[in-house]
Formats: structure tokens, C-alpha cells, sequence
């Protein structure tokens, strides 16, 4: 708690209008993919970001890549803010923040050697550098992700490599400019189970090694609580639950996290207790509630829920929760909803 | 990868008949204007037997008002056919890339304006829009490659835009902003590459529009008047009175079948190379 805060973002909110109605009478609704999310990450950190497809994510870390502008709050990193920053004081802070793209066989243009994949960054950010010390620089990174010897794979071209040879490619690209922070989106979803562990622990390593600060964003708890120190549970644009990884897997207080966690922990016990855990149902983020987000599929829910948002509150000094239930939660789940239902 | 890349454009290429004649024709084209001063049995700049010569054995297609030879003027002709209308689809298709990509690439805006621009170049009705501008800046070999430069650059800018919007959604140009790479170099070393061969069928079509377009502008009389392109002998031979007398037969008909078949084997090309590029019109073979 005593490191200082590397990267710290405050009610950050996107919205995308969607039209509708016919010429005569155009409807237009705000569609939140995230809506108030405000979290920070120290310095040496691994935040994990995790929640189902269309949480918003992705959309979270593409604003903070700047891939995307943000509709309303704040970015600092290094206590810079990145809104409204211009292109050029943007490309400077690039230096110092990469991405991990998910789909490695997407991100590597296919027509373009490995070789000169990675000296995209340096051609970008070190114009001082001659060619020789370029190309130094690309060989080390190459062996510091083990693909040795790297003579062997820096005049391939991306196809010529397996699934998890390109991710790693696509890593050493993230970090060849020595960066303070990286964004990783979901690097081994589409990968190989049998590569994944490589890849993480690759990740882990560089890690040590460079003193990285990560933001992780995953679908996949099991990859979380292997990967980060905190972990933030997102749900339809909101954070509803953050804290320490051993916190949430041991003690999920939110009940989304709550069916969460027993998936991974306990799929039998889950698919028995699917009831009291969770309500059936697709996400449906287009219906408006002027409640909590998660009430529609909630298996306890209270007249409050239907009316007001609960907002993030702390409830000890690592974990912070956005559920009103939480206050008497210290009853046992299944006494409570035959309570109040 | 590369070299396997364009043995199946070949492949494909080969495979279709309609794209080999075409490529053919151009072959043949290309050998008679480059070695158009070995073919040709007189100059054509000279006066070499009496004026209006009906065909005989020393002039295969007769003379001209002035006793030139017009199979030696024909072989010559396609010189400047051929190089007006590789030079002006040069242009047009550079011209076409930039605004693709500018438009493709920005969006918004920029993307707007462009699009405009290139909807006002669509519609102007061209051929009075290019007597117009031939005969305002004056006929000669380079006025006449930028006047239909300036029309035909706009569909092709067109389609490559389309192709662009396309290519910026992929992963390593979203990678690539990611990094910090600048905006000029992503356009050069992202999607550049991904245009090139929608372009170059792009660039056969433009060709033979161009070598049309010539063609008329030379008939009309505003094409230069010191280089005899087919569209020039046209114009003499219309301006002569070819037209009405049996002269037609080996004045007009020549340089019309000519110019026919230079544009239908570009035209053959170019299908078949859209083909190649645009998948979904590949035939199942």
C-alpha cells in the first residue's frame, strides 16, 4: 500500500448512442459500456481485470491505451492526465505504456518479418539509434522471451510461427522499449491450453526482471488469481467487487463473484446450487435499471436494488464491494433470500 | 510466402482464359510499340508515295491526305496510345491512393470532404468537362495525360478507401497506434501494402478508360496535333473525308479495330485480376 500509484483512473465512463426509431422520429439511447469505473494500480502491480464477454473491459483498456477516446473522467498516469492530452504528448507517453493484443494472429501484419515487427516500436520512439544497435536490441529481446537462438525466428514471417511463438512475439514487441506499464487483453484466451502457462509465466518473469506494473484483463478466473495481486470483477461497465486475489477467491462478497468463484472452485456443487446462485439469463445491457445492474439476475434481491446504484464501498482495507446487500450479508445466502423475496 | 503468394496469382491469372487472352493481346501490343521502328516499313513522319494511295504492295494500307504510310503511322500509334494510357492510369491510380487511404484512414471529416470531392468528380458529366479542359489548356501530349488523370482518379479512390476501411480494423494497425507509430507510417507500412493489388487492377481498368478517352479527344482534334496517336488518324481521316468514300475500308477501320482490341485486352485483364483479388467472385473451379 506504501508504493506510490503509477496509474489511476477516475470515473471513467463510455457511452455509444444507439438510433433508433424511424426518420420521422429518430430515438437516440445512451448505451453505457462502462459506466464509472475508477480504480488505481501501484507501481510492480498486477491488476487483474475480470468479467464475462461485453463487460466492458476491453473498452476500458482501449481508453486507456488511447485507442479510444473516453466520454467522461480521467486517466493519470504518472500523474499525467491522458484525456484530451494532444497527439503528439500522447505518442510520448506510448513509450512508456504497451499493449498485449488478444488475438496474436492478428497483430502481427502478416506481411512484415519478425524482424521488423519489432523494430516498429524502436523506429517509433528511438530515432538516435543506429540500425546495428536496433538490431542488438531486437536479438536480446527475442532470447529475453526465449525464442532462442533468435537468428532463427527474426527473418520469418508471422505465419511461419505457432500460436504461442507469435504471443510471445507480440510480447516482446510490448516490451522491447522497456515500457513502465502494459496492458495485456486477454494474451492467451486464444491460445492453447497447453501454451498458456508458458506464456503467463513469461509474463511473471519479465515481470521480475523489468519491474513491470500490469493491467490484466481476462475472462478466465483461474488465469487471474495465477496472474494478479488484486483483481477487479466487472459487471455490465461497472466494477462491483475489487480486492486482494486471495480475498476474492477465499471470501467473494458480491454475489456475481460469488457464482464466479464457485464455478471455478466447484462446477458439481455450482450446477446443483445453480438457483441460489444465480438467475438464469443473458445480458441484456440496453434495459435500462435505475438500480444495481446485476438485480435482474440476482438471486436476492431487496427493494433498494430496483432503485438505486449501489456505489463502491470499502469494506476493509483491501477489498471494496458495490452490492447493498453487503450490510447483512454476515447472514448465510439461502436465509436471507427466503427472507425478503 | 511471397513468392508463393503471386505463383497463385499466376495460377489463378492462368486459369482463366479470358484473363490470358487478355494478357496476351497486351503482350503483343507491347512488342509492336517497342520494336514499332523495326515493324514499321516507312517513317511515318515522311512523305513516302502519292497522297490518298489506295492499298497497294508497298503500302499494305494505303496512304494518307499527304502520303504518309498508315500501317507504319498505326505500328506508331500504339506507342502513344499505350504510353498515354499507362502514364494517365499511373497518376490517376497514385492520386486514387492517396485519397483512399487519407479518407479510409482518418475518417470523420477529412473522409467527408474527400468523398465529396470524389462525388463531384463522379457525377461532372466528363466528356464536355474534358473538351472543356482540352481545349482550354491547349493540346498537347502532357495536357492531354493530365486532363484524364484528373477525371479518373475518383473511382478508383473509391474502392480503395472502401478497402482501407477494411484494413484499419486489423489487429497491427491497432497495434501499431498502440505503440506510437505515426499516422503517415502506418498508412505507408500497414495498409499501403494490403491496397497495392486491388490498385493494380485498379490501374488496368484505369488504363483502358484512358487510352478510350484519348482516343475521343484525339478524334475530336484536341489531342496533339504532332504525335499520331490512333485517335489523331481518325481525326484526319474523318477530317478528310475517309468516312464517306471507300478509303474507310483501310483509313478508318484499322485504327478502329486497334483501338477495340488494345481496350478489350485491358479490359480482360483487369476482370481477371479482380477476380484474383476479390475472392467472392472467384468461380469454383
Amino acid at each position: 500500500m506504501s508504493l506510490p500509484t503509477l496509474l489511476e483512473v477516475v470515473n471513467l465512463k463510455k457511452t455509444f448512442v444507439r438510433r433508433s426509431g424511424s426518420f420521422l422520429k429518430p430515438k437516440k439511447t445512451d448505451v453505457y459500456a462502462v459506466n464509472n469505473v475508477s480504480f488505481s494500480i501501484e507501481k510492480g502491480e498486477i491488476l487483474g481485470i475480470i468479467g464475462e464477454s461485453g463487460c466492458g473491459k476491453t473498452t476500458t483498456v482501449r481508453m486507456i491505451m488511447r485507442l479510444m477516446n473516453e466520454s467522461n473522467g480521467k486517466i493519470l498516469f504518472n500523474g499525467q492526465n491522458l484525456c484530451g492530452l494532444s497527439d503528439e504528448k500522447t505518442t510520448k507517453v506510448r513509450k512508456d505504456m504497451q499493449m498485449i493484443f488478444q488475438d496474436p494472429y492478428d497483430t502481427l501484419n502478416p506481411g512484415m518479418r519478425i524482424v521488423d515487427i519489432l523494430m516498429e516500436p524502436l523506429h517509433a520512439h528511438k530515432p538516435n539509434m543506429t540500425k546495428e544497435e536496433k538490431y542488438q536490441k531486437v536479438k536480446e529481446t527475442t532470447e529475453a522471451i526465449e525464442l532462442i537462438p533468435a537468428e532463427d525466428f527474426l527473418n520469418r514471417f508471422p505465419h511461419q510461427l505457432s500460436g504461442g511463438q507469435r504471443q510471445r512475439i507480440a510480447i516482446a514487441r510490448a516490451v522491447i522499449l522497456e515500457p513502465s506499464f502494459i496492458a495485456a487483453d486477454e494474451p492467451t484466451s486464444m491460445l492453447d491450453v497447453s501454451v498458456r502457462a508458458g506464456i503467463l509465466n513469461l509474463l511473471l518473469d519479465l515481470r521480475e526482471k523489468m519491474g513491470l506494473t500490469m493491467l490484466f484483463i481476462t475472462h478466465d478466473l483461474s488465469t487471474a488469481s495465477y496472474m494478479c495481486d488484486r483483481i477487479a470483477v466487472m459487471y455490465q461497465g461497472s466494477i462491483v467487487e475489487i480486492g486482494e486475489t486471495q480475498k476474492i477467491i477465499d471470501f467473494p462478497t458480491h454475489p456475481y463473484t460469488k457464482a464466479l468463484v464457485s464455478v471455478v472452485k466447484d462446477l458439481n456443487s455450482f450446477i446443483e446450487n445453480r438457483e441460489t446462485m444465480i438467475l438464469d439469463g443473458e445480458v441484456d445491457s440496453t434495459k435500462k435499471t435505475l438500480g444495481c445492474a446485476f438485480v435482474s439476475r440476482c438471486p436476492h434481491q431487496e427493494a433498494v436494488c430496483h432503485n438505486v446504484v449501489p456505489s463502491l464501498e470499502q469494506i476493509d482495507k483491501v477489498q471494496s464491494v458495490a452490492c447493498h446487500c453487503f450490510g447483512s450479508s454476515k447472514m448465510g445466502i439461502s436465509e436471507r433470500s427466503g427472507a425478503l423475496v | 510466402m511471397k513468392s508463393n503468394r503471386w505463383g497463385y496469382y499466376w495460377k489463378t491469372l492462368s486459369s482463366s482464359k479470358l484473363g490470358l487472352f487478355g494478357l496476351s493481346i497486351l503482350c503483343l501490343f507491347l512488342i509492336i510499340a517497342l520494336f514499332a521502328p523495326l515493324l514499321a516499313p516507312f517513317n511515318p513522319m515522311e512523305r513516302v508515295g502519292q497522297p490518298f494511295g489506295e492499298p497497294s504492295s508497298t503500302f499494305l494500307l494505303g496512304t494518307n491526305d499527304v502520303g504518309q504510310d498508315i500501317l507504319s503511322e498505326l505500328i506508331y500509334g500504339s506507342r502513344i496510345s499505350l504510353m498515354i494510357g499507362v502514364i494517365a492510369a499511373l497518376i490517376s491510380i497514385v492520386l486514387g491512393i492517396i485519397v483512399g487511404i487519407v479518407a479510409g484512414y482518418y475518417g470523420g471529416k477529412v473522409d467527408n470532404f474527400l468523398m465529396r470531392v470524389v462525388d463531384l468528380v463522379l457525377v461532372v458529366p466528363f466528356l464536355p468537362l474534358m473538351i472543356l479542359l482540352a481545349a482550354f489548356i491547349g493540346p498537347s501530349f502532357w495536357n492531354i495525360i493530365l486532363v484524364i488523370s484528373l477525371i479518373s482518379w475518383a473511382s478508383p479512390a473509391r474502392v480503395i478507401r472502401s478497402q482501407v476501411l477494411n484494413l484499419k480494423t486489423k489487429g497491427y494497425v491497432e497495434a501499431a497506434k498502440s505503440i506510437g507509430t505515426k499516422a503517415s507510417t502506418i498508412m505507408l507500412k500497414h495498409i499501403m501494402p494490403g491496397v497495392i493489388p486491388i490498385a493494380l487492377s485498379q490501374f488496368v481498368m484505369a488504363a483502358s478508360s484512358a487510352i478510350l478517352i484519348e482516343a475521343s479527344l484525339s478524334f475530336l482534334g484536341l489531342g496533339d496535333p504532332f504525335v499520331k496517336s490512333w485517335g489523331t488518324i481518325l481525326y484526319y481521316a474523318q477530317a478528310r473525308g475517309a468516312f464517306l468514300t471507300e478509303a474507310w475500308l483501310w483509313w478508318v477501320l484499322p485504327p478502329g479495330l486497334l483501338i477495340t482490341t488494345l481496350v478489350i485486352g485491358f479490359a480482360f485483364t483487369g476482370y481477371s485480376l479482380e477476380e484474383i483479388m476479390n475472392p467472392r467472385l472467384r468461380k469454383e473451379r
